[in-house]
């Protein structure tokens, strides 16, 4: 915990001060956060940090892979269906970004199925991107392969947003907009998906 | 996108340059994080914002309210344990730190059916924090979202005791090989209080010499190098 710690005592030196008035407000007020931002686990891809953004403007949902599942009414517990209720429904945020990243480890294990081998859980929830392995079947540069899935990840997650009858019902009339975004760890690169096109399209 | 791209620049222009080398060198090694952090999906309880953590330092989890699910239930939802397995067994973490907060609205949903009632998904997910909450609802208590204080602890230290029923988890520990702690975050005043696992009682972090016990021997010391300024 003591990196934290330090990590911690740093944030109520610098950023405290700076954000003081604005976390009061936060609290007295409640969030009203305008993104919900659905992005990987990977430490080297965080939201808050690539979008430089306050406290107060991300709701954030982080899995592995950065996946949305597809709107399942049976009364399993899902937590990033739950997450995407709360953000749209109650939250009533304006924006849904979906982010992918470069390297990441959980495009691999849907290419290489013995990643996941010994580690509870991940095949299934990997399994979810089973239309994106297939997908990408053809290409043979594993490195384009990669590449092609973390993109085509993003747009299967928009794909299943769109499944969610709250979400569609938004979208259609104007409330909510969806968009998706890759970040090159390598080079620190924003690309966005143009929906028009399926294109992704660096930033500048 | 507007705000978001203005933020990207932003980042372009000021933390891109600081952090170039690091970035680069993760993506050739991959990253290699120490901590699995296990927060709130909540705007404002922004753990890598709150620990300035640097890129690759905090493996992150966010849903709402912070919520570790039962390692054996079979109910069809993976996501939260996909990805402590993956921390813990493909990454190695060396900590699992569950993070709650003030006025969370998971928690206050848990405590209060009606609030959770027309939103899908919601009711069932925080359904799982009940045994934390469920000795703190006072009566009459609507669920607003304030004053939950002792439930929000009692969420996370439900998740803790589910984490330790996770087999990978309970094992790494007994060896010394894995820390799992508790943190709760207080947005109003920025105070964050520890989990005390002798006591079990959250304290906060500003009381001097309060943490001589959790600077034992046994844990990786920390890396001034890698935190941009010296807060003491």
């Amino acid at each position: 915990m003591d990196r934290l710690i330090q990590g911690y005592r740093a944030f109520k030196s610098r950023r405290w001060p700076e954000e003081r008035a604005h976390y009061e407000e936060l609290a007295a007020k409640g969030q009203k956060p305008d993104y919900l931002v659905i992005a990987c686990s990977d430490s080297r891809a965080d939201p808050a940090t690539i979008f430089d953004a306050a406290p107060g403007e991300l709701f954030v949902v982080r899995n592995v892979a950065g996946i949305v599942p597809p709107y399942e009414t049976d009364s399993g517990y899902h937590g990033t269906s739950a997450a995407l209720a709360f953000a749209v429904v109650t939250l009533g945020v304006k924006q849904i970004l979906v982010l992918g990243h470069a390297q990441c480890g959980g495009i691999a294990a849907a290419i290489d199925g013995r990643l996941t081998e010994g580690v509870p859980f991940l095949g299934n929830w990997i399994a979810l991107l089973e239309p994106v392995r297939a997908h990408s079947a053809h290409v043979h540069d594993p490195a384009a392969r990669h590449v092609a899935m973390e993109r085509d990840c993003v747009k299967l997650s928009l794909d299943n947003l769109m499944s969610f009858p709250f979400v569609a019902e938004r979208v259609k009339d104007g409330r909510l907009r969806l968009n998706g975004a890759r970040f090159g760890i390598a080079d620190g690169r924003l690309e966005i998906l143009d929906r028009a096109s399926g294109e992704f399209v660096a930033v500048e | 996108m507007d705000r978001l791209i203005r933020g990207y620049r932003e980042f372009r222009k000021t933390r891109w340059p600081e952090e170039r080398s690091n970035y680069a060198r993760m993506a050739k090694r991959g990253q290699r994080p120490e901590y699995l952090l296990i927060a709130c999906s909540d705007s404002r309880s922004d753990p890598a914002t709150v620990f300035s953590a640097n890129p690759g330092e905090l493996f992150v989890v966010r849903n709402v309210a912070a919520v570790v699910p039962p390692y054996g239930d079979d109910t069809g939802f993976y996501g939260t344990r996909a990805a402590i397995a993956y921390a813990v067994m493909a990454l190695n973490v060396r900590n699992v730190v569950v993070m709650g907060h003030a006025q969370c609205g998971g928690v206050a949903a848990a405590m209060d059916s009606k609030v959770a009632e027309s939103i899908p998904f919601l009711r069932e997910w925080v359904s799982l924090l009940k045994p934390a909450v469920e000795s703190k609802i006072p009566k009459g208590h609507h669920g607003h979202g304030h004053g939950n204080t002792d439930a929000e602890r009692a969420a996370v230290k439900l998740s803790i005791e589910r984490l330790r029923g996770y087999p990978f988890i309970a094992e790494r520990e007994k060896t010394g090989a894995l820390h799992v702690d508790g943190l709760r975050f207080d947005i109003a005043n920025g105070i964050l209080e520890v989990l005390n696992h002798d006591t079990g009682e959250f304290e906060p972090v500003e009381r001097p010499g309060l943490f001589s016990r959790w600077f034992g021997s046994g844990r990786r010391a920390a890396t001034p190098a890698n935190i941009r300024t010296a807060a003491e």
